[in-house]
């Protein structure tokens, strides 16, 4: 009996931690294109600024693999499986034979179609270690550099370029910045506080054209007339599900690789996990591809309980954010957009730059956001999760000491008996 | 595994927990030193002035490093709640490095000196019972850089300070299993 993880990152990880609690003896091998040791990219920005040290950006201790009995194979690609075999075929030639097989690919940077002459020159992505590594020595002596896409990736390479010492103009097609995690007033608050360190934005807009001398980037057109002198362009528009391996095969693919709530694909002894699969949203229920930490290590978890023999049940996964720009703290849950017919609460305190805003529909919440006030927020979590009627103590859910003792006992009781 | 379980009944609001919690992890564990010298005191003082720990230091305010904390609703309910030490932390699941881990014991920690503060922990944590430490961190050129701050159940003793401080027996030190079967004797 042979677990294959394709990946090792953090949902790998998390299935590799939940077999080994089921099963500690059977074989465990797990391929990654990239060479290094498991590391988080969420850490990249900071490594790339020198912020963080090394050591700092591995996912975990350096005998993880030799403890949970992990074979892995860095460095070498996965370039197709073959379901009827049970195999996975690498570049280099070599044919991996698994019993139970996990997708754990992750993401892949989306390169938007329409930006003329893109392919003549060198561009580069934010997503991986090498990417921090070359966009370091690539802007060591650039002026103008500009970053295509204001969501997370883009404004954390930003955040790093800015304690290089950098400065980067930001052009994005939204009308707010982070638009995936911030609402209008979130996404305003912060985009104020990284101008006034340099930072230069433009919204409602997009990258039509590159211009370039012998291949190398001069400046790019705006879709608004405008074009900017750039030296150096980063495109971290978003990433999409990095399905090449499975593309021609029976899987079902939607947005990444469809799992149902055993993370199980529709073939049989075939996993996906993390940024690649497209699983159950807590919410509502649909299938959704959410590309965060917390539920690719949860769907790792899950598909390694069910790969090693023990069934679980994935409740849902929730979206979240933590974010942190010029040093203003934000965390946020569920949805942004308000859904129809939900409730908005919010509460702005300019003085303690405190901002909240509570989403509530059918006398739950669905979202929530905080700016600055982040102490004690992991509650929100709990009520929207378990999906908990909120109406009795709807009015105390803004106050700065709004907390378990608020809700009514019957729900207290409840969360001391739950398994955690 | 052993873990602190605040019995809501007979707390009385008193707060010697946090101030338990405060001396047992300062340097000399000793109050007068503790508060006076090391300038700690419980989270009240802080954040009521402001939602940052940095700018609560910058203003002279006390250090915020108690790792249980009174939650109190104004109406007669208050207990102390601190890190439930999770069979799966949800904390873990979201800590962007691994710094937060789960120790051979069962507890949870975190590696001091590789948490960059990022507070995935604090997002995650259902309990809220993950704060943020100004006084330490680890993140070079940040101009505020902090790190998480939990419960780590008082290794340097056998049963954590904050039990035996309580006037009331209001935290009881209880194996995880038996916490659903556990019947107050004497409520308020
Ligand atoms: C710059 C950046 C910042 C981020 N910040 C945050 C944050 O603050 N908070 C947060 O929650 N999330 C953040 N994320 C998202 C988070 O990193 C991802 O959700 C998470 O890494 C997904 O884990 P995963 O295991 O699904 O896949 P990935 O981490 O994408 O790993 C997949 C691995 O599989 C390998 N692979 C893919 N195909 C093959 C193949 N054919 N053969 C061999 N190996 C293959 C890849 O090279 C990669 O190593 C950030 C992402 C980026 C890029």
């Amino acid at each position: 009996m042979r677990y294959v993880l394709v990946g090792n990152s953090i949902a790998a990880t998390g299935a590799i931690e939940a077999i080994r609690r089921v099963d500690k003896d059977n074989e465990i091998v797990v391929i990654s294109d990239e060479p290094h040791f498991v590391y988080t990219r969420a850490l990249i920005h900071e490594y790339l600024a020198s912020m963080v040290t090394e050591d700092m950006m591995y996912y975990r201790p350096r005998d993880f693999y030799e403890k949970n009995g992990v074979t892995p194979l860095l460095g070498r690609k996965a370039v197709s499986v073959d379901f009827e075999k049970k195999e996975v075929k690498l570049e280099d030639g070599e044919e991996i034979k698994y019993d139970k097989l996990l997708l754990a690919t992750g993401g892949k940077p989306f390169i938007p179609p329409g930006i003329e002459d893109l392919a003549k020159i060198r561009y580069f992505t934010f997503t991986k270690w090498k990417d921090a590594d070359e966009l370091r020595e690539a802007v060591a002596d650039a002026e103008n550099i500009v970053v295509l896409g204001a969501g997370l990736i883009g404004l954390q390479c930003v955040d790093g370029l800015l304690h290089m010492g950098k400065r980067a103009t930001v052009v994005e097609l939204a009308d707010t910045i982070l638009p995936m995690a911030l609402d209008r007033k979130a996404s305003d608050i912060i985009k104020d506080a990284l101008e006034k360190e340099g930072v230069k934005f433009y919204l409602n807009n997009t990258i039509t054209k590159v211009y370039h001398r012998n291949g190398e980037l001069k400046e790019v057109q705006l879709k608004s007339g405008e074009r900017l002198p750039a030296d150096i362009l980063v495109i971290a528009v978003g990433v999409r599900p990095r399905t090449d391996i499975v593309m021609d095969t029976k899987i079902e693919i939607d947005r990444g690789i469809v799992v149902n709530e055993l993370m199980e694909t529709n073939i049989p002894d075939v996993y996906a996990a993390g940024d690649v699969a497209q699983g159950k949203e807590i919410i509502t229920g649909i299938k959704m591809v959410i590309p965060i930490i917390p539920v690719a290590y949860a769907h790792g978890k899950y598909a390694g309980f069910n790969m090693a023999g023990e069934e679980r049940v994935f409740p849902g996964a929730l979206s979240m954010n933590s974010l942190q720009f010029a040093n203003i703290p934000v965390i946020s849950y569920g949805f942004i957009k308000p859904p129809e017919g939900s409730e908005e609460l919010t509460y702005f305190d300019p003085d303690r730059l405190i901002y909240k805003r509570i989403l509530i529909q059918n006398d739950r919440i669905v979202g929530a956001l905080f700016l600055r006030a982040v102490d004690r927020v992991g509650i929100f979590r709990y009520l929207i999760e378990r999906k908990l009627d909120v109406t009795s103590f709807k009015e105390h859910l803004l106050k700065d000491d709004f907390d378990y003792p608020y809700l009514p006992k019957k729900y207290r009781l409840e969360m001391w008996r739950e398994p955690y | 595994m052993k873990v602190v379980f605040p019995i809501e009944e007979r707390c009385i609001d008193c707060h010697l927990c946090e101030v338990a919690c405060i001396v047992e992890h300062s340097e000399t564990k000793d109050p007068i030193l503790a508060y006076m010298v090391e300038g700690l005191s419980f989270n009240e003082e802080w954040s009521a002035f402001t939602p940052d720990p940095h700018e609560a230091l910058e203003a002279g305010k006390p250090k915020p490093l108690n790792r249980t904390r009174v939650r109190n609703n104004g109406a007669g309910v208050s207990f102390s709640m601190m890190c439930r030490h999770c069979e799966e932390p949800k904390c873990v699941e979201a800590c962007k490095n691994g710094s937060l881990y789960i120790a051979e014991d069962g507890r949870i920690l975190l590696n001091e000196d590789k948490c960059v503060g990022c507070w995935m922990c604090i997002m995650a944590c259902p309990w809220g019972a993950i704060s943020r430490n100004p006084t330490r961190g680890n993140v070079k050129g940040l101009e505020r850089t902090a790190i998480s701050h939990k419960c780590d159940l008082c290794p340097d003793r056998e049963i954590p300070a904050c039990v035996m401080a309580c006037p009331t027996e209001a935290l009881i030190y209880i194996e995880k299993e038996e916490i659903k079967n556990y019947e107050v004797r004497f409520s308020r």
